[in-house]
């Protein structure tokens, strides 16, 4: 009887393995973070979000995304499914949404706009596959005060993208919209603004390709304060991202696949900057310029059931902070202006496995191995960072 | 067949012992297309250095505490 378990166990892990089937190379966010960050380089399911015309090429599936560690909010579902012959449609709920800046920096601090749900429709067509999004996300906030105490606060969000791909180029376009208010008797905040982005590459040549990839974003906005009797406070805000480089495939054979890329130029700034004579709020202005960066990652089936990644990342940068600091005591104002150029590096490691059905990837906390597990060397280290869940069906 | 696995074993071993430097360094590197944990680089506001703007924002009315009644 005392070997009951040891043999429910062995079976156990048996089905396990015969279970396993040799499941196609697997794709997702946890999937090209664990190869360096090379998701703009390569074919991954998670580009749908940049190119929607990929959806097509990725139908049959539920995707989970379990970004950080008992974190619910982190953690989205989609599902990609053929409607009928040539057309998918697909529903995300509770994918991260990017926007800069957070609406706390302005004071409206009991709503987000960190989350939205997609509805997803993809078309394969003569000479390529369409792809469109619808993008939204609501939240609101009363109090439960009343008379002029009683405080609301509401934010929106409104996305569009489409997008076309085939089997040598993917083009993505968005646009966004974001809205947030708060209000306070006769006092509001009213935040609001549009952004635009287009991301593109090209895919030249067979088993080895060379994939020039180009990005833009860019973000606009304002806030207006209205204090009453005060004058209307007005602040402009905007962010932009933009980046060129060209990556590299190559195929080794049907189990291994390696991916390098570098960012020849790359632009990421945010800017806030008070647009009245009121001055309540500093000028600030950040910008990151990445000159070169450096990505490359290798994915290798070990076994039918275990396929094996690591990845690398260098990115030397020049950092610019501008501020204006606004002081009632002091009519004239100074601005300040300091930039440091950095180099960053980081090595990520991940593990993918196959269950019948199920794909399962991993971002392995190195950690782990450094440290090994608390029986050994008392730390309390996770063994993934993040993981993503793929079910085909 | 065996010079390519001897060439992978070789690059992953390389990354791995790179990835002490880069766990004693703690880095992040996030670029305009790659990198980061989502692995597509910076695009979102935890990108960016947090600003407190809130210091000089015009301030909403603060509820004022009810008066004690003496009868109780």
């Amino acid at each position: 009887m005392a070997c009951m378990p040891k043999r429910v166990l062995f079976l156990t892990i048996l089905l396990f393995f015969i279970g396993a089937s040799a499941a196609p190379l697997m794709a997702t966010e946890t999937r090209v973070g664990s190869m360096g960050g090379v998701g703009m380089y390569t074919r991954d399911n998670s580009n749908i979000f940049y190119f929607p015309g990929t959806l097509y090429a990725y139908k049959n599936q539920v995707v989970g995304e379990l970004r950080v560690q008992a974190l619910d909010n982190s953690y989205s579902v989609g599902v990609h499914y053929p409607a009928r012959k040539q057309c998918v449609i697909g529903a995300y709920l509770n994918r991260p949404i990017r926007l800069a800046p957070a609406l706390d920096e302005f004071g409206i601090e009991n709503v987000t706009l960190d989350q939205s749900t997609d509805l997803l429709y993809g078309r394969q067509m003569a000479n390529f596959d369409f792809g469109f999004r619808l993008s939204f996300g609501f939240d609101s906030y009363d109090d439960g005060d009343t008379g002029i105490l009683k405080e609301e606060e509401s934010a929106r969000y409104i996305g569009l993208a489409a997008g076309i791909s085939n089997s040598v180029m993917d083009l993505g376009v968005q646009f966004e919209m974001p809205s947030a208010k708060w209000e306070q008797d006769t006092f509001s905040i009213k935040w609001g603004g549009t952004a635009l982005g287009a991301n593109g590459r090209l895919f030249y040549g067979g088993e080895t390709q060379i994939v020039p990839v180009g990005t833009f974003y860019m973000a606009s906005g304002s806030v207006k304060f209205t204090p009453d009797p005060d004058p209307t406070a007005k602040v402009d805000y905007s962010a932009m991202n933009v980046g060129v480089g060209i990556g590299f495939n190559r195929k080794i054979n049907e189990d291994n696949l390696l991916v390098m890329a570098i960012e020849l130029f790359g632009m990421s700034s945010y800017k806030i900057e008070p647009k009245d004579t009121t001055n309540y709020i500093d000028y600030y202005n950040q910008s990151i310029l990445t000159m070169p960066g450096l990505y490359m990652g290798v994915e290798s089936k070990i076994k039918p059931w275990l396929t094996g990644r690591i990845g690398a990342a260098q990115t030397y940068q020049k950092y610019t902070n501008k501020t204006r600091n606004y002081a009632p005591e002091i009519i004239t104002e100074t601005l300040y202006e300091s930039s440091a150029t950095v180099s960053n590096f980081n090595v990520s490691f991940g593990l993918g496995f196959h269950f019948g059905d199920f794909d399962i990837d991993a971002a392995i906390n190195e950690g782990f191995f450094f440290d090994g597990p608390y029986f050994l060397s008392g730390e309390n280290n996770s063994m993934a960072n993040r993981l993503s869940v793929t079910y085909n069906f | 067949m065996k010079t390519y696995k001897i060439i992978i074993a070789l690059f992953m071993a390389s990354l791995l012992l790179l990835a002490a430097c880069g766990q004693i360094a703690g880095n992040n590197p996030l670029g305009a297309t790659g990198g980061g944990e989502n692995g597509y680089g910076i695009l979102d506001s935890s990108s960016y250095e947090y600003y407190n703007l809130l210091a000089n924002l015009p301030q909403p009315p603060v509820q004022e505490e009810a008066p004690t009644n003496p009868a109780q």
